[in-house]
């Protein structure tokens, strides 16, 4: 008998099979409008094409994508025993919303479904994300809007009513003020019934200033932080107590190190078959709950540093191919890194994706509000530009890039301007070659690929004239 | 009126908008013919670029795809020389892929150096193929006081070849390859 496609798709992925899986699985293809022909696609070409399947810890990275999105059946519409449920946005750390998860349990969703959507349909199912669309032709949000993906996303799936309202959004006005006007947006337009709560760190620190080590701000950020779970755990019914917290804080630390290691690994390895876009998978739980929380893309990660571990250690390295670094790594097309591998260069890590030694510092304060305020601080995407700059700076000694990428989010107001800001001041610091790319990371309609192929080219070309320039002997 | 015809890829208006230029001269390029040539309407193209500036930069970041290209291509074949006087001879090398490539894409060359479009050269994604040879300067085995005087050297000499470009497009007959070439060692000479 033919094997049904959908099923077959999770073999693929090297499920385990399971009737509870299964189902869960085929509602949510019916949820999200996925079709056998999306997924025989990306069975036969797609994935093998753009992701190394066999490469140990890169099949379980896309289980947890897949879980991920699969637990959004427990919120969809169609389920008739709604969980307590927040929704989080980017840029944030995600310690907070583990916290809240911690306290309510399992049993409730604490996640952002609109990144997990975007990545699965980009990096899984190689579709564009059809919520962005939605977004544009039936909710109001033109193109000419600008609006981030994510953000269109938001707007179209919760317009459409694909997924259920949360009990709140806990919106982190962090620096871009977008995720809050989303929010307004969706309750003036689509839905009265839309909760948020926004959190708001203004962008007002001198040029250069040091964020986390302003005491008053490391204060506002904390009694801010500690409002918001203490008004989001009323809405829900938790009450989430500093255990919840410290537990959330060790669990993110945990697992910043592990990622912390694997970037180090990536840097270190000749020819990795582990590269930028896996980096950036794994690595998005540091700014983004997981609603099914930690482990199974922890286990990825382990299984990922084990195998460069076992390269390293029995000198299998390969020859140094030229590394770059990018702001960020481009996950959401994953072309693009294929495109410069073809071309004998990988993309390895995202300066916001990546730590510095003072995020990975040991805690020595004992109030958990003012940890997490000090964490998020330190965050390069929380601080002013210089700040920021001198971190990427950091993250470039460490780990070695022969030249950085900036760019890709022409369409992002707050960071399409600030990368521009970026690229020649960290050239200036580091002395590493930067290069600057138009685009859009979250909406494949605004790349094109022979454009960017000869930008690639150009780049790549560069970077094979720098290994010849750098081997001429001066006298 | 038939149909506008759709563009597969936006890259042919680039690719269509260089030859144009290559052959017609920038000044000769406008909107309407390079749809015309495309075999769309002038709207049509509005709907893939959204002004003329934009397709000039894209012809502009082809032509030093393609400089670079073959510097780099030649550099590979000769790769043999750099050993002693390294620098000199990949300078050299460089200078008469440069020449070769001005005077095979005079008008794409103009467009490119063009001092009255300043505006290309401070745009992000541009700038690293205007500050090329600084740029590759930067990873010169050297100390930082070597490697800055060596970088200056390499752009100076980069600005006289320009000057010599400038100069053979005005002569009608082209001033002889033995003759650039003394004035290129001499410059190496000077400079190393």
């Amino acid at each position: 008998m033919k094997k049904n496609v959908k099923i077959s798709f999770l073999e693929y992925l090297g499920f385990e099979e399971s009737k509870e899986l299964n189902d869960k699985w085929l509602q949510t293809t019916r949820m999200f409008g996925i079709k056998n022909s999306d997924l025989k696609k990306a069975m036969d070409e797609m994935l093998p094409k753009y992701w190394k399947m066999e490469t140990p810890g890169v099949k379980d990275m896309l289980r947890a994508y897949m879980l991920e999105l699969m637990d959004l059946t427990r919120v969809g519409e169609d389920n008739s025993e709604p969980v307590k449920s927040v929704y989080g946005v980017v840029p944030s750390i995600a310690t907070s919303y583990y916290a809240l998860r911690n306290a309510a349990g399992q049993s409730s969703y604490v996640g952002y479904p609109y990144l997990i959507i975007s990545t699965v349909f980009s990096s899984v199912l190689f579709k564009t994300n059809p919520f962005i669309g939605q977004a544009e032709n039936d909710a109001g949000i033109s193109y000419g809007c600008k609006h981030c993906g994510l953000n269109k996303t938001r707007i179209g799936l919760n317009c459409k009513s694909v997924i259920r309202n949360p009990d709140v959004v806990w919106s982190w006005g962090h620096t871009c003020d977008e995720a809050p006007k989303t929010d307004e947006f969706i309750k003036s337009n689509c839905n009265k019934d839309w909760r948020y709560i926004v959190t708001r760190l203004p962008h007002d620190t001198h040029f250069g200033e040091k964020d986390d080590e302003i005491a008053d701000r490391v204060e506002y950020v904390a009694a801010s932080i500690k409002d918001g779970i203490a008004e989001i755990g009323k809405i829900i019914g938790v009450n989430v107590k500093e255990e919840h917290i410290w537990q959330a804080i060790k669990q993110e630390r945990d697992f910043m190190e592990k990622i912390d290691r694997l970037n180090s690994l990536v840097s270190m390895v000749g020819k990795a078959d582990i590269t930028g876009n896996e980096l950036s998978l794994v690595s998005q739980p540091i700014h983004i709950p997981f609603s099914t929380g930690l482990e199974n893309i922890e286990s990825s990660v382990d299984k990922m540093i084990g195998h460069l571990e076992s390269v390293c250690k029995n000198g299998e390295e390969g020859e140094k191919r030229p590394k770059v670094g990018c702001y960020f790594v481009p996950f959401s097309v994953p072309w693009v890194a294929k495109m410069f591998e073809d071309k004998g260069v990988d993309l390895v890590f995202s300066t916001t994706l990546s730590m510095t030694d003072k995020q990975m510092e040991d805690m020595n304060i004992d109030n958990p509000y003012k940890q997490i305020a000090m964490d998020w601080l330190k965050m390069p995407l929380a601080v002013n530009g210089l700040n920021e700059a001198d971190m990427i700076c950091q993250k470039i000694r460490r780990y070695k890039p022969d030249a950085m990428v900036f760019g890709l989010f022409s369409f992002d107001r707050w960071l399409g301007a600030h990368q521009k800001l970026m690229v020649n001041m960290v050239e200036k610091e580091t002395g590493v070659p930067h290069f600057y790319i138009e685009g859009d990371i979250w909406d494949e309609k605004n790349f094109n690929s022979s454009n960017l192929e000869t930008r690639i080219d150009s780049l790549c070309d560069f970077l094979k004239m720098n290994k010849i320039i750098s081997e001429i002997v001066i006298k | 009126m038939g149909r506008s015809r759709l563009i597969k890829d936006k890259w042919q208006i680039v690719e269509t908008a260089f030859n144009l230029i290559e052959a017609e001269g920038l000044d000769n390029l406008s909107a309407r013919k390079l749809a015309k040539n495309l075999g769309i309407s002038t709207m049509t193209l509005y709907n893939y670029v959204p002004n003329m500036a934009a397709i000039e930069k894209e012809v502009v970041l082809m032509g030093f795809n393609k400089l670079y290209r073959r510097i780099l291509g030649e550099v590979e074949k000769r790769r043999g020389e750099l050993g002693e006087n390294g620098i000199r001879s990949f300078c050299r090398i460089s200078a008469w892929e440069k020449i070769e490539f001005a005077e095979n894409y005079s008008e794409i060359y103009t467009l490119m150096f063009d001092p009255k479009r300043s505006g290309l050269k401070k745009d992000l994604e541009l700038m690293p193929f205007y500050n090329y040879y600084n740029k590759i300067s930067m990873v010169l085995n050297a100390d930082d006081k070597r490697r800055e005087s060596i970088s200056k050297s390499i752009s100076l000499f980069d600005y006289i070849i320009n000057g010599i470009i400038i100069e053979r497009s005005k002569e009608r007959e082209k001033t002889c390859k033995e003759e650039t070439n003394k004035l290129i060692d001499y410059a190496l000479e000077c400079l190393f």
